[in-house]
């Protein structure tokens, strides 16, 4: 059994707020995630939105757009946002986070630790990023 | 959206309450206090975020910024009644070493 749940928004600030939007419905929808879970995947999810929105550059004369598609399963919460912008060829693996006191330059890392499996792929027109969270209680019931 | 209700205690301490969520667009908002604090003289500040629903890491550099701020001009900057997913965004980025909550705005200092 699986759930799936998706937007398509423009790459502006204000789309934030259709993420933890979608995100509620999820919640409701599947009321069995644990807080912890929730806020892994809902921090992660709201860092690499903002990564899009922040740092795209439009391909073309299109404005960037992205696609959010979440599936919630029993054992794991996955996303995908797939976006229209140009190609960003980022490395996660140099994502690490700061110095305690730099007052930037941790979102990517963050979502790093939030996730369990994470991942970036410049695409012929656009971005993909993949986004895993294994739920705990899965983890528990399989011990 | 978010929303800031400030006030200065009896002590001269001032209380910053983030209504909401902390993220890109609002984060710009609570350096802009805590900028307005420090530049009246309050400079022991407390961020009370029992309104806070949520922080992203915007939200962490700014009370870093604002951390680093008061403590140049001889004060400090504290947290009080994180929410759970505060606690863990603290926790995940390692920020509780620096960013260490204490256990309530009246007894922040």
């Amino acid at each position: 059994m699986s759930s799936q749940f998706g937007l398509r928004a423009a790459a502006v600030p204000e789309s934030l707020e259709l993420i933890h939007e979608l995100l509620e419905e999820v919640w409701v929808g599947e009321p069995g995630i644990e807080p912890m879970d929730r806020i892994r995947f809902e921090t992660a999810l709201i860092e690499v939105a903002s990564n899009i929105i922040e740092h795209s550059q439009p391909a073309s004369t299109d404005p960037v757009r992205f696609v959010l598609a979440v599936e919630c399963e029993p054992e794991r919460l996955y996303a995908e946002f797939t976006d229209n912008a140009r190609p960003a060829g980022i490395d996660l693996g140099a994502a690490e986070l700061p110095d305690d006191m730099s007052g930037s330059g941790r979102g990517l890392a963050l979502a790093k630790v939030a996730l369990d499996q994470f991942s970036y792929a410049k695409e012929d027109k656009g971005n993909r990023w993949t986004l895993l969270c294994r739920r705990k209680s899965a983890a528990t019931a399989t011990r | 959206m978010i929303e800031f209700t400030n006030e200065t205690l009896a002590n001269g301490v001032g209380v910053i309450r983030p209504v909401g969520r902390l993220n890109m667009v609002s984060a710009p908002h609570l350096g802009a206090n805590i900028d307005a604090l420090i530049s009246d003289g309050t400079v022991r500040l407390v961020v009370d975020l029992a309104g806070t629903d949520f922080i992203d890491s915007s939200g962490l550099g700014a009370l870093i910024t604002g951390l680093k701020k008061t403590r140049q001009a001889g004060g400090d900057l504290r947290l009080a009644n994180p929410t759970a997913q505060i606690t863990a965004v603290l926790e995940m980025t390692n920020l509780n070493r620096v960013l260490q909550p204490v256990a309530s705005v009246d007894g922040a200092y």
